[in-house]
């Protein structure tokens, strides 16, 4: 089983009494787009707050890449190579975007004060920056906004520039917190395309929280459903819509 | 290097301003400018990070006191007494800081008054070593290179060069990556520390570093002073810090600079009319938060938009 590379056990978060997220144990494979649906206040974004190590687990264990990351900082966990977007437009809204994706390329390689002592460090991260950014401007099509100011650009693009700044980071695994939500129909047909480029191109993997239902079942190879932050079916697409446990707790109700 | 040789002239003018032109009165509010732009661009380090510091003045008191002490009591050369004191202000903003500094917004301001205080009644209580409420008389002057500099000239150097030591080092880590490190620390911690950033370290290095300046300033004025009294650094002294970035504007280190050289005469022109004067700052205050949000750096910033625009309508 050495295609495993995200590992989730028993994994268990607790607010208070109320278990955002309960005895909770998925795998994600080497190469694969891992959809999570499930109701609002499910537990999706609290999942992800818990493997990032923004948040500690209650219980249970995540895994990453065959190493425990349980417990580790934010930080570290990101150095490993697992990097979060955020559900809300998350940039830094006064710099300009080309400034915002250089910092994703340059902060990797300088995590801590001290790195900037290790000989070459900076030069080699601002030269790796500079082709990053150049590369990814491309890649997102944001070429033509890259000397605007990050919070003056419309919600989607905002959205589209936070995925890239993560991207920008190098990644093995991007967590993806509802890239669509806020979109409108195009840039949400749009950033489908870019989850599966992702993937493609790029060789990263993906766990795609998302609700809209379309892109979910278009880009994912299986998705795992979430209800009050219990498991109730991991499966592929197909068998995932028809489930009746998921029909009933989800898709009945918000499915279009 | 153009940039770099502006600094150099107006350096160089400012050096030779008290042989000449400068009234000896105006020395004096020189050198307290100097010591006050250091302090005040202390204070800008901890505005970049989001992190409001009350332990500022206590910072400022240690250094006057340690620097003093040093060399009172232990003969220590200037040179050793006055960096011993500022490394010994930045060692313990790292032990406190590291306990602090999970504290955000105004609960740290809070933590870091209550240290203030602590500190200050430290000063007033513990008289065998500290002087008590009368303070420490007779600080020794500084010496630089077998001189000793205890003429207002001398010191209005050794202000000047200390601001523009402290003007450059914060302006070189506004301008390196450490400075886009902590600029993104205060706009967004989530995505910082989510592309790998230990937000920790990077904080505890900015509030040490802000120590160390906090602490070199202080110890300045202690020398400058002769007199090392616990009263001048209390929580006036991180309000008045507050007060000159606020005034001359937070998003540059020029701001600083200017906050520091319009508030400094302030108290000294208004002698005779102390009341008044935390009346004066008020309302100075009040003005600047309403009408001129990014201080008198963002008012030249505009005014020179609106020069460079009429120039191009024209
Ligand atoms: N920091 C927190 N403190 C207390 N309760 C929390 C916290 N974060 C989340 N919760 C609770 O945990 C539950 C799961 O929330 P979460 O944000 O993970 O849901 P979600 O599936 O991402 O929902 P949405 O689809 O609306 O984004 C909710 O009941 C929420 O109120
Ligand atoms: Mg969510």
């Amino acid at each position: 089983m050495n295609d495993v590379v995200l590992e989730v056990a028993t994994l268990t978060k607790a607010f208070g009494g109320v278990n955002a997220i309960s005895n909770l144990s998925f795998e994600t494979r080497r190469g694969e787009i891992l959809g999570v649906i499930g109701p609002n206040g499910s537990g999706k974004t609290t999942l992800f707050n818990v493997i990032t190590g923004v948040l500690p687990a209650s219980a249970g264990k995540v895994r990453f890449c065959g190493e425990a990351i349980t417990g580790l900082s934010t930080d570290t966990i990101s150095q490993r190579g697992l990097i979060r977007t955020f559900q809300s437009a998350t940039v830094f809204k006064n710099e300009t975007v080309y400034e915002n994706i250089r910092r994703g390329s340059m902060f990797g390689c300088i995590g801590k004060p001290s790195w900037f002592f290790r000989p070459g460090v900076v030069a080699n991260g601002k030269r790796t920056a500079k082709e990053t950014v150049a590369e990814l401007l491309e890649f997102s099509g944001l070429s033509d906004l890259a000397t605007r100011i990050a919070g003056t650009l419309p919600y989607g693009k905002q959205k589209m520039l936070g995925v890239v700044i993560a991207l920008a980071r190098r990644p093995l695994q991007l967590l993806m917190d509802e890239p669509a939500a806020g979109l409108n129909p195009t840039e949400t047909v749009a950033m489908g395309e870019l989850v599966t480029q992702i993937r493609d191109k790029r060789e990263i993997d993906v766990v795609l929280v998302e609700h809209d239902m379309k892109m979910v079942t278009a880009v994912c190879d299986r998705i795992l459903a979430l209800n009050y932050g219990k498991a109730i079916a991991i499966d592929i697409p197909e068998r995932i819509v028809r489930h009746p446990e998921v029909i009933d707790a989800y898709l009945g109700v918000d499915h279009e | 290097m153009k940039f770099v040789w502006k600094y150099v002239v107006i350096l160089a003018l400012l050096a030779v301003a008290p042989f000449f032109v400068l009234p000896p009165f105006l020395t004096h509010i020189g050198v307290m400018i100097g010591i006050y732009t250091t302090l005040a661009l202390s204070m800008n380090l901890m505005l970049r990070i989001g992190q409001i510091s009350f332990a500022h003045g206590a910072f400022m008191g240690l250094g006057a006191y340690g620097s003093a002490l040093m060399m009172m009591r232990l003969d220590l050369p200037f040179t050793v007494a006055f960096l011993a004191a500022a490394l010994g202000v930045a060692l313990l903003a790292l032990l406190v800081g590291s306990l602090f500094l999970r504290i955000r917004g105004v609960y740290f301001v809070l933590l870091t008054f209550a240290f203030g205080e602590i500190i200050v009644l430290t000063f007033i209580e513990w008289v065998s070593l500290f002087g008590g409420s009368g303070g420490l008389p007779g600080v020794p002057p500084p010496s630089l290179f077998g001189y000793a500099i205890g003429s207002r000239e001398g010191f209005y150097l050794l202000s000047l060069g200390l601001a523009a030591f402290a003007f450059a080092l914060v302006r070189t880590i506004y301008g390196t990556e450490l400075g886009a490190v902590i600029t993104s620390l205060d706009e967004d911690e989530a995505l910082t520390r989510s592309l790998g950033i230990d937000s920790r370290r990077y904080r505890l290095l900015t509030f040490c570093v802000s120590a160390f300046l906090a602490g070199m300033g202080g110890a300045l004025y202690g020398h400058y002073l002769t007199l090392v009294t616990p009263e001048d650094y209390g929580f006036w002294v991180p309000v008045n810090l507050v007060m000159m970035n606020v005034i001359g504007g937070i998003a540059q280190p020029i701001g600083a600079v200017l906050g520091a050289l319009l508030l400094v005469p302030l108290p000294e022109l208004l002698r005779d009319a102390k009341q008044y004067q935390m009346l004066l700052y008020g309302i100075v205050l009040i003005l600047f938060l309403l009408f001129m949000p990014d201080g008198m750096h963002g008012l030249f910033s505009k005014l020179k938009g609106h020069l460079a625009r009429r120039e191009l309508s024209r």
